[in-house]
C-alpha cells in the first residue's frame, strides 16, 4: 500500500516535473529555431514565384543581411524591374530606381504591406520575432514532415499580443531544428494560410529547405513560391554596406 | 518589409559557423537593356469626336560596360519615331520634344518632315570612377538632387516634368561631379555644369547626412548667374513618410528676373490594405498662374528657377494596387492662384513577364465665368517591352 502510494506519487510528480520539462522544450526549441535567425548574416540568390489561377509572375532576387535590422535587396530579373534596390537599416527604408539614378525614402507604413503582391504577409515576417515572447507554446505531437521526425507544436498567442492570428502550428526538424511547416489560424480557428519548406539540402554549408510556398488556403490556385538558389551564411558583412551610398554599388 | 522576408530564410538555418564558399558572381562587363514603347495618344478640348491623335514608337537602349570594379562607362540612347496630326498640326513640334540639350549636341532628327519626326538623343553617356569613399562622373548624366517625388525644388541641375510621365529616365545634364562619403551616412557632392555659355553655368556644393532617422541635404552655389541655396529632408511623423525641400534664387548684377523661392512639402502613407495616398504642397514665387499652353506644360522641360506654371499647387493622389499585376492611380492638382484642376488618372497592367500596358489620362479646367471649362484632356494608351 505505502509503495503503490510512493510510485503513485512519484508518477505524478514525475508527470508534473515531465510536462513542465516538455513545455519549457516547446518553448525552447521555438527559441532555437527562431534564434538562428537573429545575429547572422546572409547573402542569398533566390526567386519569387507568384501564382494565381490564370497567371504567374517571377522575380529574381539577390539580398544581404545582417541580423535583423539591416538588409538589402536588389531586384535582378525580370528586365523591366532590375537593378531595383531596397535597403532597411533598423526603421527606416529606401528604394533605389536605376532609371532614373535615385535613392527615394519610403515611408514606415509601406513596411505592413504585403510584400512585392506576394502572398507573404507582415505577421508572417516582420513579427517573427513574436514567436517567441508573444505566445505560449506546447507540444502537441510528433510527425514526419519531409521526411523528418517534427515536433508538432501548437502556438496559441498570449491575451496582450498583438497577433492576427488565434493560433499557430509549426513543426519542427528535430535534428536540424528547422522550421519545415506552419499553419495559421484566424479569429473563427479557420486554418488561412500554411507555409510549407521542402527540398532540404545543403546550401552555403548549411542544411535548409531551399523551397518555401506560402499557401492561402481558401484561395485556390494561389500561391508564392519561394526558391533558394544560392546561400552564404555567417560571413561578415560590415554595417556600413547597408548604406543609401552602395544601393547604386550593389549587384 | 522585404527584411522580413529574410527572416523566413534565415529562420530555415542553424546557428553553426559554417560560411561557405562565394555565390556565384554574374559579374557582365558589358551590359545592354532596354525597351520599345508604343504610345497612343488622342486629345480634345470639348468635342470627343473632334480627336488630334499622336503616335509614338520609343526605343531606348542602355550601354554599361564596366571593365573593373572602379570604372562604369555609360551610353543610353532615346529613340523616338513621333507621328501623327499633331506633329503637323503644333508648330515648332520638333524643338518642343527634343529639348534645347547641353554643352554637346547629342540629338539628331533622321527625319523632320510635316507629317513624321524620327529623333535620336543620348540623355546618359557618362564615364564614372569609383574608389572607397570617392565617386566621381564626367558627361552627360542625372544628378537628382530632388527629394519629392512630384516637385523638386532642389533639382538645380536637373528639372523634370511631371506630366511628362513617359520619359521615366528624365533629362541628363552635361556635368563634373565629385562625390566624398564622410561617413557612411553623411556625404559631400561638388557638381559643375556648364551652359553653353558662361552666364547658364551651374555649379553647387551639396552636404547630405541622415540623422534622427531623417535624410537631410542643404546646398549653395551659382545657377546661371543667380546665388542660390537650397535644403530639404526626408523623414516620418509616426508611420507616414514627410519630405520637403526649399530652394531661393537671388539674381546678381544684371538678373532682370527677380528673386525666387520655391517650396514643397509631401506626406505619403500607406494602409493596411494597401492603399497608398499622397498630399504635396508647392509654393513657386515665379509662378505665372496662368494656364495656356498645355503642350508647352506637358512636354517641355522648365528651368530650375521657375518649376511650375502656378504660385500655389495642392496635389494628391490615391493608388491601390487590385493585385500584383493591376494598378490604378487616381491623382489631382488643384492651383490655388491659377484656379486651374488638372485630373490625372491612370490604369497599369502587367500582361505577361515583361510586358506592360498602361491607360493614363491628362484633363485641364480652368475657372472662367464662375464655372471650370475644359483646356484639354488627352488619353494615352501605352504598351511597354522591356529587354
Amino acid at each position: 500500500m505505502k509503495t503503490r502510494r510512493y510510485i503513485l506519487i512519484m508518477t505524478l510528480m514525475g508527470l508534473a516535473a515531465f510536462s513542465k520539462a516538455y513545455s519549457q522544450t516547446a518553448k525552447e526549441i521555438v527559441t532555437k529555431a527562431e534564434d538562428n535567425v537573429r545575429g547572422l548574416s546572409s547573402v542569398t540568390e533566390m526567386i519569387i514565384q507568384i501564382k494565381r489561377p490564370t497567371w504567374t509572375r517571377t522575380m529574381s532576387m539577390k539580398g544581404w543581411t545582417k541580423g535583423e535590422e539591416y538588409s538589402m535587396i536588389v531586384v535582378t530579373a525580370p528586365a523591366k524591374d532590375a537593378g531595383t534596390v531596397f535597403l532597411k537599416r533598423v526603421k527606416e527604408i529606401w528604394n533605389w530606381l536605376p532609371n532614373i539614378e535615385r535613392v527615394v525614402k519610403l515611408p514606415p507604413s509601406m513596411m505592413s504591406q504585403s510584400w512585392m503582391g506576394t502572398d507573404l504577409t507582415n505577421d508572417d515576417l516582420v513579427k517573427a520575432s513574436s514567436r517567441i515572447d508573444d505566445y505560449n507554446h506546447k507540444i502537441i505531437g510528433d510527425s514526419l514532415v519531409e521526411g523528418r521526425k517534427c515536433w508538432k507544436i501548437e502556438m496559441i498567442p498570449l491575451p496582450q499580443a498583438a497577433v492576427v492570428w488565434s493560433k499557430v502550428n509549426m513543426w519542427i526538424d528535430k535534428k536540424d531544428y528547422l522550421e519545415l511547416r506552419l499553419e495559421f489560424y484566424d479569429e473563427d480557428n479557420k486554418l488561412v494560410n500554411v507555409m510549407q519548406c521542402s527540398d532540404i539540402r545543403t546550401i552555403g554549408g548549411r542544411v535548409m529547405p531551399v523551397k518555401l510556398e506560402m499557401i492561402p488556403v481558401q484561395k485556390k490556385g494561389q500561391e508564392t513560391i519561394i526558391t533558394y538558389n544560392s546561400a552564404v551564411f555567417n560571413q561578415p558583412i560590415s554595417v556600413d554596406f547597408f548604406t543609401t551610398q552602395n544601393m547604386k554599388k550593389v549587384k | 518589409m522585404f527584411a522580413a522576408f529574410f527572416k523566413v530564410a534565415n529562420a530555415q538555418n542553424d546557428t553553426t559557423k559554417r560560411a561557405a564558399a562565394d555565390s556565384s558572381k554574374k559579374d557582365h562587363k558589358f551590359t545592354v537593356n532596354g525597351y520599345i514603347k508604343y504610345l497612343e495618344q488622342a486629345s480634345f478640348v470639348n468635342d470627343i469626336t473632334n480627336l488630334q491623335t499622336l503616335d509614338l514608337i520609343h526605343n531606348r537602349l542602355n550601354f554599361k560596360y564596366q571593365p573593373n570594379d572602379h570604372f562604369t562607362f555609360r551610353l543610353e540612347v532615346r529613340n523616338r519615331i513621333y507621328y501623327g496630326a499633331e506633329v503637323k498640326n503644333y508648330p515648332g513640334f520638333a524643338s518642343l520634344v527634343t529639348g534645347s540639350g547641353g554643352v554637346f549636341d547629342l540629338s539628331k532628327n533622321w527625319v523632320n518632315s510635316n507629317s513624321m519626326l524620327f529623333n535620336s538623343t543620348a540623355d546618359r553617356a557618362s564615364a564614372e570612377y569609383i574608389n572607397g569613399k570617392w565617386d566621381v562622373t564626367l558627361g552627360r548624366q542625372r544628378i537628382n538632387w530632388g527629394i519629392s517625388t512630384v516637385w523638386t525644388p532642389n533639382d538645380i541641375f536637373n528639372t523634370f516634368n511631371y506630366f511628362d510621365f513617359d520619359y521615366e529616365e528624365r533629362p541628363g545634364t552635361d556635368a563634373a561631379r565629385v562625390q566624398y562619403n564622410l561617413t557612411p551616412s553623411s556625404s559631400i557632392d561638388a557638381v559643375f555644369s556648364p551652359g553653353k555659355t558662361s552666364a547658364q553655368n551651374v555649379g553647387a556644393l551639396m552636404y547630405h547626412f541622415n540623422k534622427w532617422g531623417y535624410d537631410f541635404q542643404a546646398f549653395s552655389g551659382v545657377y546661371q548667374q543667380n546665388f542660390t541655396a537650397g535644403a530639404g529632408w526626408a523623414g516620418n511623423i509616426k508611420e507616414a513618410g514627410f519630405k520637403g525641400e526649399v530652394t531661393y534664387f537671388a539674381p546678381g548684377h544684371g538678373g532682370a528676373d527677380g528673386a525666387s523661392l520655391a517650396a514643397t512639402l509631401s506626406v505619403d502613407y500607406s494602409f493596411k490594405n494597401g492603399i497608398y495616398v499622397i498630399v504635396s504642397g508647392l509654393y513657386n514665387k515665379l509662378g505665372k498662374d496662368s494656364l495656356i499652353n498645355i503642350t508647352q506644360l506637358t512636354t517641355s522641360t522648365r528651368s530650375a528657377k521657375n518649376i511650375f506654371s502656378f504660385k500655389y499647387t495642392l496635389f494628391s493622389e490615391i493608388a491601390y494596387s487590385f493585385s500584383p499585376i493591376f494598378k490604378a492611380s487616381l491623382g489631382g492638382m488643384y492651383s490655388l492662384s491659377g484656379n486651374s484642376l488638372i485630373i490625372l488618372p491612370s490604369v497599369t497592367y502587367s500582361i505577361a513577364e515583361n510586358w506592360v500596358l498602361d491607360l493614363i489620362g491628362q484633363s485641364f479646367y480652368s475657372q472662367q465665368d464662375g464655372g471650370y471649362k475644359p483646356l484639354g484632356n488627352s488619353i494615352y494608351l501605352r504598351l511597354k517591352w522591356g529587354f
